[in-house]
């Protein structure tokens, strides 16, 4: 009963059911999306059970099933990994260290996903988060922390094509902690690192010519994120070098 | 305005260029589409690089439009494979599609985008770069099965295009994901594209491991991945299509 119930949970067919059924998942999901997007729009910026608070069943459902089917799959992806691994050190001696590598590959990139995944949920369920808008003087206080605006400015393009058009905003900040007390600058595209925060300037909605668009300071402390990155960069960085090894080799390379 | 309009003149000689490579090789003269093939490619290229100045500074977002840079990524592809030496009669068949997409951008075309603060970092034309080239080889990857499906044996490749289809868009998704970070502090935005974004990546993953199932027969395979090819376009162009339904009524 065990040993079946594991063949069932790591077998490859389970694999490619689960990912359809997470693809017509996120489909649904993105229809909802479009037709709500202030509703879903706030899962980027609140914790998940934050969001939850405000919004029932009929809004929810397809976030919870999408939850349910990703945790599935991780279960499969984690038991077919384990089962590969398994059985590559038994056989590991029979290999070169190269071939051993390129063999070894598929199961780190699961490995890698399996991280993102992880990263995306500690993101999504603890990160913390905070939002203010951008006018002179306005503080944001953290645990141990105090975040104030002390200016912000907006250059522009003077070139005939783009004359009036928005080319750069920044504010500059007041960051006061009880072991230090700095003026930085931040830019849109440029956020800045301090004390564990990472702090992000946006501009909400694209203003007219030579208008000052409304502008948003995001202070977050995001534990899922060096997961999610390095897990991303690392799947690409082994995709790029394994596929080529593959088709080589069944080229008769 | 005026450096606009001297895009447009470039584009419907692509289109021509590429309607008349279509009409060369549905007669079985392959060398007469191959050369219009490469002169539509020629006229594609000037109609983008036209866009990426259009305001006078180089804006490269521009060169890489949906509309216009992935008929150009897909005549290069087929350019490509009609060139092998060993090229089969059905490898610059790949004009068909090119010919229905430039179609496409002439009567749904994208207006130029002017430069701005949350746009102004590389990885956006880049994001826009690898995003859409992976869609002209997921593109090609569902023509190829259609062919196969067709009886053409030769056509087995589309499980390659779809491969690197796939690690072109997941490359895609990483950019995306950090050009998505700096401006708006998530690497994954709970929206219409993103979501589709992921639930194309997903269906492309499920493809992959088709490979180790003996249960999927090389002509369901070819069914999935002409299925991936139609999400894909649907997911690309279902928002100028749906406009274009609102609009007629």
């Amino acid at each position: 009963m065990g040993k079946s119930m594991w063949r069932f949970l790591s077998s490859v067919n389970l694999t490619v059911w689960l990912l359809l059924a997470i693809a017509v998942n996120l489909a649904i999901g993105s229809r909802y999306a479009k037709s709500l997007p202030a509703v879903y729009g706030q899962l980027n910026y609140l914790r998940f059970q934050e969001w939850l608070t405000g919004n029932g069943l009929d809004a929810s459902w397809w976030v919870w099933s999408l939850f349910l089917l990703l945790l599935l799959f991780g279960a499969n992806t984690a038991a077919c990994t384990a089962d590969r691994l398994i059985e590559l050190l038994r056989i590991r001696r029979d290999y070169s260290l190269g071939d051993f590598a390129v063999i070894l590959a598929p199961s780190v990139m699961h490995l890698c996903f399996l991280v993102i995944i992880l990263g995306h949920a500690v993101s999504q369920f603890s990160a913390d988060i905070r939002r203010m808008p951008v006018s002179s003087g306005a503080k944001l206080s953290l645990a141990s922390a105090e975040v104030t605006v002390l200016d912000s400015r907006c250059s522009y393009y003077t070139e005939a094509a783009l004359a009036g058009q928005l080319r750069e905003c920044g504010v500059t900040l007041s960051l006061s902690s009880p072991s230090s007390a700095v003026t930085r600058t931040v830019s849109v595209l440029h956020p800045l690192s301090w004390e564990g925060y990472t702090l992000t300037l946006t501009m909400a909605g694209k203003p007219a010519a030579n208008e000052a668009p409304a502008m948003k300071l995001i202070v977050k402390k995001d534990p899922g994120l060096p997961l999610i990155l390095v897990g991303n960069a690392l799947l690409c960085l082994l995709m790029l070098w394994y596929f080529p090894c593959i088709f080589r080799t069944r080229n008769g390379g | 305005m005026r450096l606009f309009n001297s895009f447009l003149p470039w584009l419907y000689l692509a289109a021509g260029g590429y309607a008349g490579s279509l009409l060369f090789f549905a007669l079985g003269k392959k060398r007469f589409s191959l050369t219009l093939l490469w002169c539509g490619f020629a006229a594609n290229t000037g109609a983008i690089l036209l866009r990426g100045w259009h305001f006078g500074l180089f804006t490269p977002l521009n060169m890489v439009s949906e509309q216009y840079f992935l008929p150009w990524c897909l005549a290069a592809l087929t350019l490509w494979r009609a060139s092998k030496k060993r090229a089969s009669a059905s490898d610059a068949a790949g004009v068909a599609p090119v010919f229905l997409l430039i179609l496409i951008a002439l009567f749904l075309p994208a207006r130029t985008i002017p430069p701005s603060p949350q746009s102004s970092t590389l990885f956006a034309p880049l994001f826009f770069l690898c995003e859409v080239m992976s869609h002209a080889l997921l593109l090609l990857g569902g023509w190829s099965a259609l062919l196969f499906l067709m009886r053409h044996p030769a056509e087995e490749s589309f499980s390659r295009y779809a491969v690197w289809g796939f690690i072109l868009y997941s490359i895609a998704q990483v950019i995306g994901a950090v050009w998505s970070w700096m401006g708006w502090a998530v690497p994954f935005h709970w929206s219409e594209r993103h979501l589709s974004s992921a639930a194309i990546w997903c269906f492309y993953c499920a493809f992959l491991h088709l490979r180790f199932s003996p249960r999927w027969s090389a002509r369901e395979k070819a069914w999935f991945a002409l299925c991936g090819a139609v999400l894909t376009f649907v997911s690309t162009y279902g928002y100028y299509l749906s406009a274009v339904v609102v609009k007629h009524g």
